[in-house]
């Protein structure tokens, strides 16, 4: 089980996540909609997660510029790309700026906790 | 998809009334084609031939396929053809139809004529829409438009097929200079093109089912639940868009989707329209291409 953040600009799928996640075993500590409020939740938050779910296509900011925000200042929070844009170059840049994984909507409920769980577990 | 399109066809034409498609509907599910009925379909046998091999396989106990291949109707790969469309949509529906005494065979295909003539389709166009896939359907409805509008209309029918409503279907696009709506999700798409997708939903209950089905009935409980759930499955297939584009280098990139719950209207020179009939409602997919345009509220 692990303590997990979900980021996302739409609630249907922060709800969806949280749903998936918390059936799964895991428990989500707190959720976001934008890389900015999910910023300013994790300076406040005594616990940090164990990892964060990252949307890319937000408001106010966007998942890449939030992940590499939440790579310097909480490099041991772990980050999943959970995102639409599936193209190369922000796969790679997602990769390339520190998320471990990337996992394309519309997922399937199982690759989600598959995903998660494989760096949760031997957290 | 065609089984869909061609029932409405029947309804709105006064062929069938909605408690004889209902019952069409519960008898399609229990369906399972016979083949000779699809060889007679896909013209490779006459209905005299059909008869000729149902009258051997009553004799033998021997399956249709290989009587008709032994007696030369058939070779192995039609065989297998066939195979593959006994749970074709729109076979069943047309058996359903017959067997239940509701058309006759030879009225069927009538209807299917007049189908084709009242909206100009090609009897390629219908041997295409009979196959039932959206990527062979979408094609025929939109096909002025450029490439990229093209793929788009595909992924958005065949995301909303996939995820909301496998009965989805399409009715004709066309261009207008102001579409009005009750509520729109919309989502813009910048980089080599500048692209709006909008889906426009309707006053009643027809956002709540599409969201249900979207996200499931525990995740959606107002009016604001559904046109996010919307503006999500417009995000979803932009992505799947994108993702595709950027296989053949063409740079799209999404900026965050956006939710109108009010009434209002799309304004521009040339909003393409697709309507599409998803969970029995009908909504219209709105795109703008490479040009200006304006969302105006109330
Ligand atoms: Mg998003």
């Amino acid at each position: 089980m692990a303590k997990i953040m979900v980021v996302d600009d739409s609630k249907i799928m922060r709800k969806i996540l949280t749903g998936t996640l918390t059936d799964a075993g895991h428990e989500v500590i707190k959720d976001a909609a934008n890389g900015k409020d999910a910023l300013d939740a994790l300076e406040t938050m005594e616990i940090k997660p164990d990892l964060i779910t990252l949307d890319i296509t937000m408001p106010v900011m966007d998942g890449i510029e939030a992940l590499k925000n939440i790579r310097e200042k909480y490099p041991d929070v772990k980050v999943v790309m959970v995102s639409a844009a599936g193209q190369k170059s922000k796969v790679l840049e997602a990769l390339k700026a520190g998320a471990l994984d990337f996992l394309q909507k519309p997922f399937e409920k199982e690759d989600v906790v598959a995903v998660i769980g494989k760096f949760v577990n031997n957290a | 998809m065609f089984d869909r399109l061609f029932a409405d066809y029947l309804v709105k034409t006064g062929r069938l009334n909605c408690d004889q498609l209902d019952r069409i509907y519960q008898d399609q599910q229990k369906k399972y084609v016979r083949l000779g009925v699809i060889a007679v379909s896909e013209k490779l046998m006459t209905v005299e031939e059909v008869e000729e091999v149902n009258q051997l396989q009553a004799l033998y106990d021997k399956r249709f396929g290989d009587i008709a291949v032994s007696e030369g109707y058939l070779n192995e790969e039609q065989v297998s053809r066939l195979l593959a469309l006994q749970g074709n949509p729109f076979l069943t529906f047309m058996q359903a139809a017959i067997d239940s005494d509701i058309i006759g065979a030879g009225e069927f295909d009538d209807l299917l004529k007049e189908f084709q003539k009242e909206n100009n389709f090609t009897l390629m166009n219908i041997e295409e829409m009979k196959s039932c896939q959206v990527d062979r359907i979408v094609p025929i409805f939109v096909y002025k438009e450029p490439e990229l509008v093209k793929k788009l209309c595909g992924v958005m029918i065949r995301t909303v097929s996939r995820l909301i409503d496998n009965h989805v279907f399409i009715r004709k696009p066309y261009v207008e200079k102001s579409v009005d709506f009750e509520a729109l999700a919309r989502q813009e798409l910048n980089g080599d093109h500048h692209i709006l997708t909008a889906i426009a939903g309707d006053a009643d209950d027809g956002m709540m089912k599409v969201a249900v089905a979207f996200a499931g009935a525990e995740n959606v409980s107002d009016r604001d639940d559904s046109l996010d759930a919307l503006c999500e499955l417009i995000n979803c297939v932009n992505g799947l868009l994108a993702t595709e584009a950027s296989n053949d280098d063409v740079d799209v990139d999404m900026d965050a989707p956006m939710a109108e719950g009010n009434k209002g209207k799309v304004r521009g020179e040339n909003v393409l329209v697709l309507p599409f009939v998803a969970c029995g409602r009908e909504f219209k997919m709105l795109i703008t291409y490479d040009e200006d345009y304006e969302v105006v509220v109330g």
